[in-house]
């Protein structure tokens, strides 16, 4: 079981993927803005975050720039699942890899439940 | 008459556009709600599933109705209108939208408004364009407050009624400034919503159709937006006894 | 210790210790300043009204003894929230910040805060949707801060320069010289006389035919850069 912030502006999209993830046997913690994530991470000190870029006010990108600011959040894996459209996020790999960690970058509109559940199993494998 | 904005062929585009970018979401809900019932063999999700497919039908009709609107502006049937009765169907058709967004919905149309003219069906249907976008906006402010009033009252513009909630003022200079990012950001009303906005957009291109105005507008300690309203003033000179 | 109040971008940020960083911020009165962030905590983090990303705030500091200042308070005064909404624009603007950060020393004219915020500014504009143009624009500044502009009036032998001829451009002393069979006509050198100008790349954007400009110009303002400017 992992811990697991889920960064996801849309309250019945979050309660889907949140419901998914708890089934799977993680323990989930949702925010729906930059600040509430970062309050969140404090709190839950995540194993795994599961992040949309297109927030209101401060943008997902913005989240990161903070959360990556701090040394023991610096090695947290981030999972980027987001309605930016992928020729996007593709030409800006470097962006997203060297400058804000992000470990993987998954297009919402085109990710099954099960597809990002395979993702995070990968991310962070929980022990039998 | 409807000046030639509201009759461009870009201007149904645009609307078209906006269609298809909030429509994404509807969809998407749907998807993902229907494989988690599969996923998890219950079938409690199925209400939100249905929810959400209704919210999809209805932005569909709002926005076809937008571009004939726009498309032919004389077909317009104006009619002396009570507003009242308008923001109470509005409320009934996004009862259960707010429902599954955890958002009270309420209705406040204290006072006493005479007729309006206006096309009822556009009016209504620029009205749960609205509420629907602001439902959707609300939680992901990280808004503790998940409150939206449908409201009217006077101002010097005329009778305004809209769509209103416990959120960060929305000037008019901030929905200028929207109307000319819309299409160029993918976050034209940032401090409002994650989306595209395109809800807010398309009540605004159904207003604008039938030469109203949306304005950002304060209702009380709430803040929102609403269509500006020309009373009938013709059948208030009627008088009251012979 | 005298506070110091000054206007501000955060270049960098470094984690010192379990709950210090060093930021290096550039000013618009003391140029760059190393200040140390005292104990930085989670729970008080405030995306807003701190020091964020693409951001100007209004920073309070005291001098240190050596090198590194402390940093007091930070108030957010301009944030440029378009620039994050794309991923194309948050890659230009780490770059521009980047390069700033290492073409400058730390006394700096306030010219090179003006223009960090400048890039900002038309970064954030979502209607100047041409990243090259900022990109090729600001490196022109950066030249023209450090004393490195071409000549853009005169040619290598000192005769005006002539619509009609076209010409070849010597980087060792930074001139054009006139040949028949040269890479670049009058339209492209009038292109960089507006370019190295003090105009904003929103004027420069209206120009016909920017993109195929651009192209031309690009390569030759960048191995400029790479030639005078440390990077």
């Amino acid at each position: 079981m992992a811990n697991i912030l889920l960064i996801e502006p849309d309250r019945l999209l979050a309660e889907t993927y949140a419901q998914a993830l708890t089934d799977a046997g993680h323990h989930v913690v949702a925010a729906s803005t930059a600040q509430a994530g970062i309050q969140a991470a404090d709190a839950l000190e995540p194993a795994l975050v599961i992040l949309e870029l297109q927030l209101v006010e401060h943008s997902g990108i913005e989240f990161l720039y903070e959360f990556r600011s701090y040394r023991d959040w610096q090695s947290v894996p981030v999972l980027v699942h987001t309605g930016v459209p992928p020729a996007e996020f593709n030409h800006n790999l470097g962006l997203l890899k060297e400058e804000l960690g992000v470990h993987t970058y998954l297009y919402k509109l085109h990710t099954s439940l099960r597809e990002l559940l395979a993702h995070v199993h990968q991310a962070v494998p929980t022990t039998a | 008459m409807a000046d030639a904005r509201a009759t461009s062929p870009i201007l149904s585009q645009q609307l078209l556009l906006g269609v298809a970018e909030e429509l994404k979401l509807p969809l998407l809900q749907i998807a993902r709600q229907a494989e988690q019932l599969q996923l998890d063999g219950s079938e409690s999700g199925l209400q939100t599933i249905q929810t959400t497919a209704d919210t999809a039908l209805r932005l569909l009709d709002n926005y076809v109705l937008g571009v004939r609107l726009s498309l032919e502006p004389q077909q317009l049937d104006i009619e002396s209108i009570s507003v009242a009765s308008v923001l109470y169907d509005a409320g009934q058709q996004l009862g259960a939208l707010a429902k599954s967004y955890g958002v009270d919905l309420e209705l406040n149309i204290a006072g006493k408004f005479g007729p309006v003219m206006a096309h009822r069906q556009g009016l209504q249907a620029a009205l749960v364009s609205l509420g629907a976008a602001l439902i959707e906006a609300l939680p992901a402010q990280g808004n503790t407050q998940l409150r939206l009033q449908l409201a009217t009252h006077r101002s010097r513009y005329g009778i305004v009624a809209g769509v209103y909630s416990d959120t960060k003022q929305l000037t008019n200079d901030a929905l200028h400034k929207a109307r000319q990012l819309q299409h160029i950001s993918r976050q034209p009303l940032l401090n409002l919503t994650h989306t595209s906005g395109a809800g807010i957009f398309v009540a605004d291109a159904i207003l604008h159709a039938m030469n109203l105005s949306l304005k950002a507008s304060r209702h009380h300690r709430l803040y929102g937006l609403g269509a500006v309203l020309q009373p009938n003033y013709q059948i208030q000179l009627w008088p009251t006894s012979f | 210790m005298k506070q110091i109040v000054t206007t501000g971008i955060v270049l960098s940020r470094t984690n010192y210790g379990e709950a210090d960083r060093i930021i290096i911020v550039l000013t618009a009165d003391h140029g760059k300043l190393r200040l140390m962030a005292r104990g930085v905590r989670k729970s008080q983090s405030k995306l807003a009204g701190g020091i964020e990303l693409f951001s100007v705030s209004d920073i309070t500091f005291i001098r240190g003894r050596g090198e590194i200042g402390t940093l007091i308070s930070s108030r957010l005064r301009t944030h440029y929230g378009q620039i994050v909404k794309d991923l194309d624009r948050v890659q230009l603007g780490y770059e521009l910040i980047k390069i700033l950060n290492r073409a400058t020393e730390d006394e700096l004219e306030p010219t090179y805060f003006e223009l960090l915020q400048q890039a900002f500014a038309a970064l954030d504009d979502a209607d100047l949707n041409n990243k090259d143009l900022i990109r090729l624009w600001f490196s022109a500044q950066l030249l023209r801060l450090g004393g490195h502009q071409p000549n853009l009036q005169t040619d290598s032998a000192g005769h005006k320069l002539d619509a009609a001829q076209k010409y070849n451009f010597d980087f060792d002393s930074m001139t054009f010289t006139g040949t028949a069979t040269g890479s670049f006509d009058a339209n492209t050198i009038k292109f960089l006389r507006l370019v190295f100008s003090g105009h904003q790349p929103k004027v420069i954007a209206r120009v016909e035919s920017t993109n195929s400009l651009l192209k031309k110009c690009s390569p030759l303002i960048q191995t400029m850069l790479q030639n005078h400017i440390r990077l």
